[in-house]
């Protein structure tokens, strides 16, 4: 990560490529290969993250100058904790259906590194303003990394794809394609893909 | 000293701020979240007692009132807490019984409706489990559930067995479901759940009436 200040629409755009939070920096990975197994659930969780991610920078930016250096992590993870909570109730209450089928994986962004992450280095040292901007950024590398793996893996998987029968029914699912381990293998090949053109890039 | 005083009261108040913001969100939601599980459950019922289409128009707020006209609870006085339910009109002896078990890793529950009348499964719906999504999560898809209906409930095979979970795609005699391949710790744990949930309701009701 380059110390540097980095403002504005430029904050958001550096996470989605150049410093995107999965492939750059290896964080929310767990969750990465724990929701991809389904289009519906990766989009859902991507949403929240989203959110979250938004609100917490917010929050923790506007708190930045007040919060006493020893607790700045305990903090933040309640700042977190809260946002997460609030979206698992707002579900509860409005999409019973959707947030039955995602039954964990809701809650489970409180854990998502990629927060922490962005909270602590960056809305702790820049204004609300340029915080959501890199929070929505970060947001939606983590989408752009999820959305691609959870698309290969739903039809190979199930020969579905957001629910619907996408491949003949005769197709023989792979079974490992739900399951985590495969989503290892889909989540390295696509780091090595896009890190193939990354280094493509900078020999130009 | 100062300092540290300071830290201990900015981290009760952020504390206090934010337990009041979730606490305040849920206040205001609670009773529409209670009113979506109460009714997500009588729909579960209702869709047993063939009263319910997930594609029919009926609207939500409706489904309490269908659920209090259409069935009756029953209760048994050696097993008070279990939940049993039968149409309100007519002799059937039509049953809708909740269960609930160990699954392959979190608590299984549901619903299944037995036809004493006729001795078979007149259905199987899940309410509540943690299976592997996509492998032993595949036993809340409508096709799976199909596979119990009709199965006869009467008849014990030489294992003690009511009903047997097989291989996926060979079950061939009428006693036999087929499982779900890549998840046979969940397959066993149904198949272990059902027929206990069967016979221990089967002595049930031959020991009362109603």
């Amino acid at each position: 990560m380059s110390a540097g200040p980095v403002k504005g629409v430029a904050a958001l755009k550096r996470m989605l490529w150049e410093e995107n939070p999965v492939i750059g920096q290896i964080l929310g990975i767990c969750s990465a290969l724990a929701v991809t197994n389904l289009v519906k659930n990766t989009l859902v969780m991507c949403l929240g993250l989203i959110f979250t991610l938004m609100m917490s920078c917010f929050t923790v930016s506007l708190l930045r100058n007040v919060i006493p250096r020893q607790v700045r992590m305990i903090i933040q993870v309640l700042v977190i904790a809260a946002y997460v909570i609030v979206i698992k109730i707002i579900l509860d209450a409005y999409l019973p259906e959707i947030s039955n089928e995602l039954g964990p994986y809701v809650g489970l962004i409180i854990t998502n590194c990629i927060v922490m992450g962005r909270t602590e280095g960056y809305a702790m040292n820049n204004k609300p303003g340029d915080a959501i901007l890199d929070g929505i950024g970060a947001g939606i590398g983590y989408s752009l990394v999820l959305l691609p793996i959870a698309m290969v893996r739903e039809p190979l998987g199930l020969g579905t794809f957001f629910g619907m029968q996408l491949l003949p029914p005769d197709w023989t699912k792979w079974n490992m394609m739900v399951i985590a381990p495969s989503g290892f293998f889909a989540l390295a090949t696509y780091i090595w893909i896009v890190r193939a053109f990354k280094a493509g890039e900078g020999k130009r | 000293m100062n300092e540290k005083i300071r830290t201990v009261i900015f981290t009760v108040v952020v504390t206090a701020v934010f337990v009041f913001m979730v606490s305040g969100v849920n206040a205001l939601l609670n009773d529409k979240i209670v009113a979506n599980r109460t009714i997500a459950r009588q729909k579960v019922i209702l869709r047993l007692f063939g009263l319910y289409q997930p594609d029919n128009q009926l609207p939500d707020p409706a489904i309490p009132q269908l659920f209090a006209s259409a069935t009756a609870r029953v209760s048994f006085p050696e097993k008070p807490a279990l939940e049993c339910y039968r149409p309100s009109q007519g002799t059937s002896r039509f049953f809708v019984v909740a269960f609930s078990g160990q699954g392959f890793w979190d608590n299984i529950s549901g619903f299944i409706a037995l036809d004493l009348d006729q001795g078979k499964i007149g259905g199987l719906e899940f309410t509540q489990h943690g299976e592997t999504p996509g492998l032993g999560g595949r036993i809340s898809e409508p096709e799976f559930r199909a596979r119990f209906k009709d199965k006869p409930i009467n008849s014990i095979r030489s294992d003690g067995l009511r009903l047997k979970i097989v291989a996926e795609g060979s079950a061939t005699k009428p006693d036999e479901v087929d499982g779900i391949t890549g998840a046979t710790g969940t397959s066993n744990a149904i198949e272990k759940l059902i027929n206990n949930t069967i016979t221990s309701f089967i002595s049930l009701n031959e020991g009362g009436k109603q």
